[in-house]
């Protein structure tokens, strides 16, 4: 019992930081600030991270199979808590967070994506999705005074519960067939399955399945809601959306088609029909996502479109795995993730400082250079990481998947990547040519508040650090997690 | 067989669901059809849970589960659109566009 607790201690510290909030809101006079209770959230996420640290390299499985840590799971649980971390400080700035509930739907949506990681069952790899989800669906709305973020939220409901119904119907196959819900025992009867003529169910469900987890991941053609509602959501939670819902969906991605069909599963359907699906998602998401990049002039549109093209190169990293399912793979993968992470987190950060409460057309970019040199050259960093220009983070990144693509072969993707980047630049530095070259009447400096300067100073190290010196996070993740 | 009639059953009632999704233009009438969605799956469970390859208990305790979140879903999204409604005062949702590039 003590050591389930102590195996537990990760999502323990979240439900009690939960629960603080809860009770904190009770507490709080209406008018009295909010800030204490950010302050809990932040801590709490702090406290779990550090937990999930002292596990170290210990293997963990509990409930019968049913919620699985081991140190790979607990590299993704660290950036999701980082991640999350970076939006509480940001959201300290936020006039919206003057709501104690916005931290408390945080820290549950942060459980979501936690547990999701760790979820080695369908019942717990739903619920755990659908907790994820619906906080989600209301931090979008959170805006209550603006017609834009309810709209978003509807859509966002909308959407996010059909596409939950098409991955429960998929997962209800899975079942059906295999006669378990436990993901170890399925790969084990899957061949079975295959050999008793029900093949076309099975893959009924995988492609029902795919649904629901691209719509998580927004990979084309399930990236329809992804643009409206990075738009309308509040900055701060698109952030969350954009990083956090994200790298959690991959997980889940990672998880579900690595133990059903990775190494061990049934060959010749990974070749013959998972990993040409994959390819498919691949190769659209990277095109129609850069592609359409090209005609935003919303800022948080062009960026919704810019992180459908990139949920498509962490796909090719993702295909990389299941072929190869070494190492090596994976820290291309992580490495892909880190860079992301920080370059979006850095790039919605001075967004949400120049645009303030403003719906963020290109212009107001316009002559940021004049106005604060700093905040332009922050920005210009964070989009040429996005780009993959060396010297960044996303540079090393997008080099790592690119070698692993070649290394198994896979020559056309590797060019439409290629390809796909170089149109990307367009539209990158489209946005940094405004900040230098075009002039604004606007002549005030931008008031930034000190939460969003520690974000996007903490960012900046990063993505310049882990950019210079990939070895450290090449060979931290080696040493720790391998 | 009697498995197959009650899949039948259940993909009729998704596709019956998912064309309510794309059609439908009463806000609450979408809802309805994601629920419509999600019962097709409850009703394939309990069938593959009773009738199935390898008849076991799972299947029904899974219903649970997604009842009892589909049920929230419905809530959640209650809430949002009585919030929407609210600014808009109408529930058709093809009013809701303002959102667009």
């Amino acid at each position: 019992m003590k050591q389930m607790a102590m195996d537990l201690s990760p999502e323990w510290i979240l439900l009690v930081g939960i629960a603080l909030i809860l009770i904190g809101e009770i507490l709080l006079r209406e008018n009295s600030s909010r800030f204490i209770l950010g302050l809990i959230a932040g801590l709490t996420v702090t406290a779990s991270g550090l937990f999930v640290i002292l596990q170290g390299k210990e293997v963990i499985s509990l409930f019968s199979d049913s919620y699985v840590s081991d140190p790979l799971i607990r590299s993704i649980k660290l950036l999701l808590i980082v991640g999350t971390l970076l939006v509480v400080i940001l959201s300290f700035s936020e006039k919206l967070a003057a709501k104690g509930e916005y931290y408390l739907l945080l820290l549950s949506a942060l459980l979501g994506a936690m547990t999701l990681v760790s979820a080695a069952e369908l019942v717990m790899l739903f619920v755990s999705l659908e907790l994820l989800s619906l906080s989600a669906y209301v931090l979008v709305g959170m805006h209550q005074e603006r017609l834009a973020s309810s709209e978003a939220a509807w859509k966002y409901v909308v959407y996010g519960g059909a596409s939950s119904a098409f991955l429960l119907y998929g997962m209800s196959f899975f079942y059906g067939l295999t006669g378990t819900t436990s993901l170890t025992e399925m790969s084990g009867n899957l061949a079975v399955a295959f050999t008793n003529n029900n093949e076309m169910l099975l893959y009924l469900g995988f492609f029902l399945i795919l649904v629901g987890i691209g719509f998580k991941i927004a990979a084309v053609p399930f990236h329809m809601w992804a643009p409206d509602i990075y738009q309308g959501a509040p900055t701060t939670i698109t952030t969350f959306l954009a990083v956090v819902s994200k790298i959690a969906g991959f997980a889940f991605m990672l998880r579900f088609l690595g133990s059903l069909f990775g190494t061990q599963g049934i060959q010749s359907v990974l070749h013959g029909v998972v990993i040409p699906a994959l390819l498919v998602l691949s190769i659209l998401s990277m095109i129609v996502g850069n592609v359409i990049a090209l005609k935003q002039f919303h800022l948080k549109r062009m960026l919704a479109y810019s992180s459908i093209g990139h949920a498509g190169y962490m796909i090719i990293a993702i295909i990389t795995i299941l072929l190869g399912g070494e190492s090596v793979a994976y820290s291309s993968l992580y490495y892909y993730f880190v860079a992301y992470l920080l370059a979006s987190t850095g790039t919605f950060a001075i967004l949400q400082v120049v645009a303030q409460d403003k719906s963020p057309d290109r212009r107001v970019l316009s002559g940021l250079h004049k106005r604060s040199p700093l905040l332009a050259f922050c920005l210009s960093v964070f989009l040429l990481s996005l780009a993959g220009i060396p010297f960044t983070a996303g540079f090393i990144g997008k080099l790592t998947i690119l070698v692993g693509a070649f290394g198994n072969s896979l020559f056309w993707v590797a060019g439409i990547m290629l390809l796909t980047t170089v149109i990307s630049y367009y539209y990158y530095f489209r946005l940094i040519r405004q900040m230098y070259w075009q002039e604004d009447e606007k002549a005030e400096k931008e008031r930034v508040s000190w939460s969003a300067g520690f974000v996007i100073a903490l960012t900046l190290i990063g993505t310049f650090l882990f950019g210079i010196m990939p070895q450290i996070l090449l060979q931290g993740i080696g040493s720790w997690f391998m | 067989m009697y498995l197959t009639s009650y899949l039948a059953l259940a993909a009729i009632l998704f596709c019956i669901g998912l064309y309510g999704v794309l059609t439908k233009r009463n806000a609450v009438m979408l809802l309805f059809s994601v629920e419509l969605m999600l019962n097709a799956v409850n009703l394939n469970l309990v069938a593959f849970s009773r009738l199935g390859f390898f008849p076991n208990i799972e299947g029904q305790i899974f219903t649970f589960f997604t009842i009892t979140v589909a049920a929230a879903e419905a809530a959640v999204g209650l809430a949002i659109l009585i919030a929407l409604y609210r600014k808009k005062e109408t529930a058709e949702a093809d009013q809701y566009n303002s959102l667009k590039g």
